[in-house]
């Protein structure tokens, strides 16, 4: 799963590789994603992994590190099954 | 106004639950950001300018429209924003347009300061006047609610540049925030904004006229995604270095650029409506984002406390004040 969220990921940001794209490295406190970018992958999210992710609900903070996206999907996929 | 306790390393003022000083007078967030720096992680700030400007250029690439403009640069006439225009024109090579947008209290040094750029660095200009903030502001002051302004003013004028980027095919704002601002996460406001969020929505529930404001105060971040999710912001300061000295220097020399003789603080671009703004904002939360900035560029070590202390202890006056209340068309006595 956290290999196919930072595959979203590094489709949607100049700023990183693959290398420096670590699990728990701090993606927006850390200026290399910002929220556009963000509101650009929710629609990659929602597709990969069957998820209601509406842009009304969205909290920045749950897309802060890969950790922190997968913690989210699950919580959220555990309240749609 | 009482006098409060100031961190003795930045210039954040004691706040009951959200700013603490500890016994050696120094705040929670200088105290924060001590524990960062101790365990720093990667950061996009600290990798080198090539590569951001590379960063910036495939960005702009992906970005561009099908229309005339490559991007669109929202001018207040301060210097950031002109400072934005004038990369985008010269640094990055492209034909960006203008946007001038008015809220109705810009002072004369905008208008001039933004003439002389789009003459000079031969650019499209957008000016725009609106009275939506005047007459917005009118019921926000009569209603003596906990209200942040700046916060309402930049959502809506958020709103209305975006609006006018649609109308030209431009997905791409060049914004000018400075080091203290927005892409550095700036937690100790958003309790501000949220709270002034609310009591806008309950606000609007009794005036009609502004129904269709509603939706964005809501929820912000949700609404700009939803209506303008093609439009990305992005601030050519992340990817760029200037020193605030130079930036000054530059628009001096090359687009005649002048400091304005009367706002707050002094030596700022900031609008007339600033002062009522500032003064409320510190009366019903504490502080308000020039607090928080300047504190922010005093922990970095761009400025020295004492410069950051005499900046905000700029005077407001009550002439000031009566001033900007006149202009609104609002009585004085909702400052008591
Ligand atoms: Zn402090």
């Amino acid at each position: 799963m956290k290999e196919k969220i930072k595959a979203i990921i590094l489709e949607n940001t100049e700023m990183l590789t693959a290398e420096e794209l670590t699990d728990d490295l701090q993606l927006i406190t850390s200026g290399f994603i910002d929220s556009f970018e963000i509101i650009q992958m929710i629609d990659r999210f929602e597709q990969e992994f069957h998820v209601a992710l509406p842009l009304e609900d969205i909290e920045l903070s749950d897309f802060e590190s890969v950790n922190d996206i997968e913690r989210m999907l699950l919580a959220k996929g555990e309240k749609s099954a | 106004m009482e006098q409060r306790r100031i961190c003795s390393r930045c210039a954040m003022p004691e706040t009951p639950g959200h700013i603490t000083l500890d016994a050696e007078g120094v705040c929670n967030l200088c105290r924060r950001d001590e524990n960062v720096v101790k365990g720093k992680s990667a950061s996009f700030f600290g990798m080198d300018s090539e590569r951001k400007i590379q960063a910036l250029k495939n960005k702009l690439a992906k970005r561009r429209g099908g229309g005339k403009y490559d991007c669109a640069v929202a001018v207040s006439g301060g210097k950031d924003s002109l400072m934005a225009l004038y990369i985008a024109k010269k640094e990055l090579g492209l034909n960006p347009l203008g946007i001038f947008l008015d809220n109705g209290f810009s002072i004369p040094e905008m208008y001039e300061n933004i003439q002389n750029a789009s003459d000079i660095l031969n650019v499209d200009l957008i000016m725009f006047r609106t009275n939506t903030m005047k007459n917005l502001f009118r019921v926000m002051l009569e209603s003596r609610m906990e209200l942040y302004y700046c916060r309402v003013c930049h959502l809506l004028l958020d709103k209305f540049i975006k609006d006018i980027c649609l109308q030209h095919d431009i997905h791409l704002i060049l914004g000018g925030y400075t080091k203290g601002q927005s892409y550095i996460a700036q937690d100790e406001l958003f309790w501000i904004y949220d709270l002034s969020d609310r009591n806008m929505l309950t606000l609007l529930e009794s005036h009609p006229e502004f129904a269709d404001l509603a939706e964005m105060f809501r929820n912000p971040v949700g609404y700009f995604a939803k209506h303008y999710k093609s439009i990305e912001q992005i601030s050519p300061f992340k990817y760029f270095d200037y020193d605030e000295d130079d930036i000054i220097q530059l628009l001096k020399n090359e687009l005649k650029f002048k400091v304005p003789a009367y706002s707050w603080p002094k030596n700022s671009t900031n609008c007339m409506f600033n002062f009522l703004a500032q003064y409320l904002a510190r009366k019903q939360f504490g502080y308000s984002q020039h607090e928080t900035e300047m504190s922010g560029i005093v922990r970095s070590g761009e400025m020295t406390r004492e410069c950051a202390l005499e900046t905000l202890n700029s005077p407001i006056t009550r002439a000031d004040l009566q001033n900007v209340l006149n202009i609104v068309g609002v009585s004085e006595e909702i400052l008591d």
